[in-house]
């Protein structure tokens, strides 16, 4: 008897297999508040304050008052992706589609995280990146050299965990610098975003 | 065919874990903001002078809002921009042979326009005031100095004034 079976009907019937497999699956978020939340702690705004002309690099340091601060609430098992993405510039009268030197300051945006269960920005550490994208991965809560930690327990018949028993606040720092030259006096402004991605 | 088996499961069991993952995300954005001001200058269009001193003469005074031995000065900031001034009402004048100092108290008048006898007197503590639609401000420097027990010579001092925005 000739018992070859053809390649395309055995990736067909995996095929079979791995849409039935789906029907089986067991999705903790079904079961468990995955949520996660940013907060802005200091109002969400990189304030400068006011600047000469010709001043050249004018810094906020993460020790500065000035740095804007942003709280992650989120289950502590798992980790935080997080991208800084800015326009690398901060305009006159917040006129993006300026191009020329004179109306846009360059801006180099710097971010860093603690994760000690405190807002602290002294026990913080930088992400580094490019003045106009910065992204990292840190755990919501810091765990040393450990691995991730399993999912947290499905809520079941019988049991409902406290809403807050996994939930842990981590901060993140948002800095940096202008550099300034002879540019048109005025007000100056820009946005930054921060995506925040948590797997 | 092994191979092609062993692909085809691994893409089977792949499918199935993607499913399985959990995705949240989030954004916010950060207001980034300043206010970019001109350097103040502070230019010096006149040094004070004294005059000619009579003998027996006890005081020296120099009024900043009408003698014309006034020192006059001219700050230059950011147009419509508030700024305070700062002075020291008292420096010392130093003889030049090592002789008995001076004490020169300073009297200051400032206008927003060129004209010495419409300014008005500024008191020395910190003042807030204006910078004109050109960017300027007019200043005036004089003061008195009592001369009845000073020694013949030089005498030399200086004067600070300080101008910060607001």
């Amino acid at each position: 008897m000739n018992s070859k079976i053809p390649p395309y009907l055995i990736l067909f019937i995996l095929f079979l297999l791995s849409v039935n497999s789906n029907a089986q699956e067991i999705n903790f978020g079904g079961y468990y508040n995955y949520s996660v939340t940013v907060t802005p702690e200091s109002g969400g705004v990189l304030d400068f304050g006011t600047i000469l002309t010709d001043e050249g690099v004018v810094d906020i340091d993460i020790t500065s008052p000035s740095v804007a601060v942003y709280s992650i609430e989120g289950v502590k098992y798992l980790d935080a992706f997080v991208t800084v993405t800015s326009p690398g510039y901060i305009y006159l009268d917040g006129n993006s589609g300026c191009i020329d030197s004179t109306c846009r300051i360059p801006l180099e945006v710097k971010a860093a995280y603690a994760n000690r269960g405190v807002n602290n920005a002294l026990q913080s550490i930088e992400i580094t990146g490019i003045p106009t994208y910065t992204s990292g991965r840190f755990p919501i809560k810091y765990r040393g050299s450990a691995p991730p930690g399993p999912p947290p327990t499905p809520v079941y018949e019988g049991y409902t965990p406290s809403a807050s028993i996994n939930i842990e606040t981590a901060y993140l720092y948002i800095y940096g610098q202008l550099t300034v030259a002879s540019h048109i006096i005025g007000t100056y402004s820009s946005n930054i975003t921060i995506a925040i991605d948590y797997e | 065919m092994r191979t092609f088996l062993s692909l085809t499961i691994l893409l089977a069991f792949s499918s199935v874990s993607a499913e399985a993952q959990i995705k949240e995300s989030v954004t916010a954005t950060v207001s980034i903001s300043t206010i970019m001001v001109q350097s103040i200058e502070l230019i010096t269009v006149k040094s004070m002078s004294f005059g000619s001193i009579q003998p027996g003469q006890q005081e020296v005074y120099v009024n900043p809002v009408s003698d014309v031995n006034s020192g006059y000065m001219i700050a230059v900031g950011t147009p419509g921009a508030e700024f305070r001034l700062d002075y020291f009402q008292e420096r010392t004048l130093f003889h030049s042979d090592g002789g008995q100092n001076l004490t020169f108290e300073y009297e200051i008048s400032a206008n927003e326009i060129e004209d010495q006898a419409s300014s008005e007197l500024l008191d020395f503590n910190a003042r807030s005031l204006t910078f004109t639609q050109e960017g300027v401000y007019h200043i005036w420097v004089g003061g008195r100095v009592n001369i009845e027990n000073a020694e013949p010579g030089n005498y030399e001092g200086d004067f600070t004034i300080e101008i910060d925005y607001i």
